[in-house]
């Protein structure tokens, strides 16, 4: 099989960003290529979520610029940004509880005006599960499902780029390995990923590289084994 | 008794509609909107004025609604949008503003004396159990009960009517699953006001066309949308029946000028019992 090169899918540019007059990132630039799996860690308060909230338009940046697929993007509304490709699952509140599976999914594919049927038996497919459970409102359902409806949700669209923000927050340890087995074979039907993970070991195994973000700003940057075997990292971030 | 029940299903019928769409712009839009009776109002005389054209009723109806549903877009759109990010305190001092307006302006146009769709006098059917019910009152009951299945129809099985219920269980989700909110925002506040002239039309058949109908009625409309819940439309069409059935079986043992200080009594019981409704939880259309 022929492997076209890599091409850069997203490009954040030193951006600075935060809520009210206070500023929580500092300059950060990270790269995310069209295949590939990136996590972010770092301590709490680092910024990781701030950064994915800024790149999905939920905060404009006050500095910086971020590219997305060529074109600049800084500054746009998320609902132009899931029309270009983009699509973030929340780390909570990521389901609309009282609607059902089946319209939890269908509101992610809200924009598109036919080929709905057809997008829903893809996520079926992902999660077979789901199909006999279509009709059970997201809201009774466990932590671990909840995040997968999540997770189709945000596939309805085919986006090119998915960003999560924790998407083992909370889960038993078992379903941690589970969801993240599923953003691996997400990634690798096409779908790049950009995430955000406390479990850094198990999200470092899985991802082409990996970004450390402290107070602000990058602090270290490398593909998932090259983190995972630094010794400095594996003190400060991935806990002994 | 049987009577009483019977009038109570009338009351309720028109206390549901109005309820149901001050329950669905709560959902949306997290605030109580004040001016909803006086929507109410402006609905009545629209009607007035296109049954003075000699229009067929239906006709005359579902313009009214039509009629209403822009004005609450356009009542939307120069006063309460620019104030959203105030928070919900401010839109709801600034509805009551609107409230005032609305009721205002109807007596400029209409006047301020008592006003009837229909001279006629209507013969009652009489029904088993000595119950008697005019022509007119079955026409509401009936109207109340076809338009609130074609919500729930909407609610249910439209992509607007999902993506509203999905814009009031998380707002900031449904931004980021790419509903169009705004449109969804847009669209709560045409059928709340279409519903809300259609329960104004219904009153003034009922009892009289007067400007304070809309929002002499106001307060049943809370206690009903509060008893269910706020934010529910199921609930509110629930609670709605029960506030039109407590007034009037009110009337078996006290006066009937009692009947606004019923609902207020069932109002003030559900939030020392039940704050959050009757059928409890936070404000889930489901």
């Amino acid at each position: 099989m022929l492997h076209k090169p890599a091409m850069c899918i997203l490009e954040v540019q030193n951006i600075v960003a935060g809520y009210g007059r206070v500023n929580i990132l500092h300059g950060v630039s990270i790269t995310v290529n069209d295949t590939e799996i990136v996590t972010v860690i770092g301590p709490n308060g680092a910024g990781k979520s701030t950064l994915i909230r800024s790149v999905f338009g939920l905060i404009t940046p006050r500095e910086g610029r971020i590219i997305f697929n060529g074109e600049d993007i800084t500054g746009s509304k998320p609902s132009a940004l899931v029309a270009k490709g983009l699509a973030y699952v929340p780390q909570d509140k990521n389901v609309f509880p009282s609607l059902s599976i089946q319209e939890n999914l269908e509101m992610g594919a809200f924009i598109l005006k036919k080929g709905r049927r057809s997008r829903m038996e893809v996520i079926y497919g992902l999660f077979p599960w789901m199909r006999d459970k279509r009709h059970v409102k997201a809201g009774d359902l466990s932590g671990g499902q909840q995040q997968m409806v999540a997770l189709g949700r945000a596939l309805m669209l085919q986006p090119r780029l998915l960003l999560l923000d924790e998407p083992s927050a909370g889960l038993a340890p078992n379903m941690v390995s589970g969801i993240l087995e599923k953003v691996k074979e997400i990634n690798s039907s096409g779908v790049a990923v950009l995430m955000i993970e406390q479990n850094a070991r198990k999200a470092l195994a899985i991802s082409g590289r990996g970004y450390v973000l402290a107070m602000g700003r990058n602090e270290f940057e490398g593909t998932g084994g090259e983190m995972l075997n630094n010794p400095e990292i594996g003190r400060l971030y991935l806990g002994g | 008794m049987e009577q009483l029940i019977v009038n109570g299903i009338i009351t309720g019928s028109i206390i549901v509609l109005g309820a149901t769409g001050l329950t669905l712009t709560y959902g949306i839009l997290r605030f109580a909107n004040f001016a909803h009776g006086d929507l109410m109002t402006l609905g009545a005389y629209a009607a007035l004025t296109l049954a003075g054209m000699n229009l067929p009723f239906g006709v005359v109806f579902v313009i009214a609604m039509a009629f209403t549903a822009a004005a609450g877009i356009l009542l939307d759109t120069v006063l309460y949008r620019p104030l959203r990010k105030r928070g919900s305190i401010v839109l709801l001092i600034s509805s009551i503003g609107a409230a005032l307006l609305l009721r205002n302006l109807v007596l400029i146009i209409w006047g301020p004396r008592m006003r009837y769709y229909s001279q006629d006098i209507q013969i009652a059917y009489m029904m088993p159990f000595g119950i008697r019910i005019k022509p007119d009152e079955l026409l509401i009951i009936g109207i109340a009960a076809a338009l609130i299945v074609l919500v729930h129809i909407f609610l249910k099985k439209t992509r607007m009517g999902k993506a509203m219920r999905a814009t009031a269980d998380n707002a900031e989700l449904a931004q980021i699953a790419g509903i169009d909110t705004d449109r969804v925002v847009m669209w709560t506040w045409g059928i709340g006001c279409a519903l809300a002239a259609a329960a104004g039309i219904l009153l003034g058949m009922e009892v009289q066309l007067r400007p304070q109908m809309g929002w002499d009625i106001l307060l049943p409309l809370f206690a009903a949308v509060i008893l269910g819940g706020i934010g529910r439309p199921y609930g509110a069409m629930a609670g709605g029946i029960i506030i039109g059935l407590s007034q009037e079986i009110s009337t078996a043992f006290i006066s009937t000028a009692y009947k606004p200080a019923v609902s207020f009594a069932v109002l003030i019981l559900v939030l020392l019992i039940r704050p959050s409704g009757i059928f409890g939880g936070e404000g889930r259309w489901s």
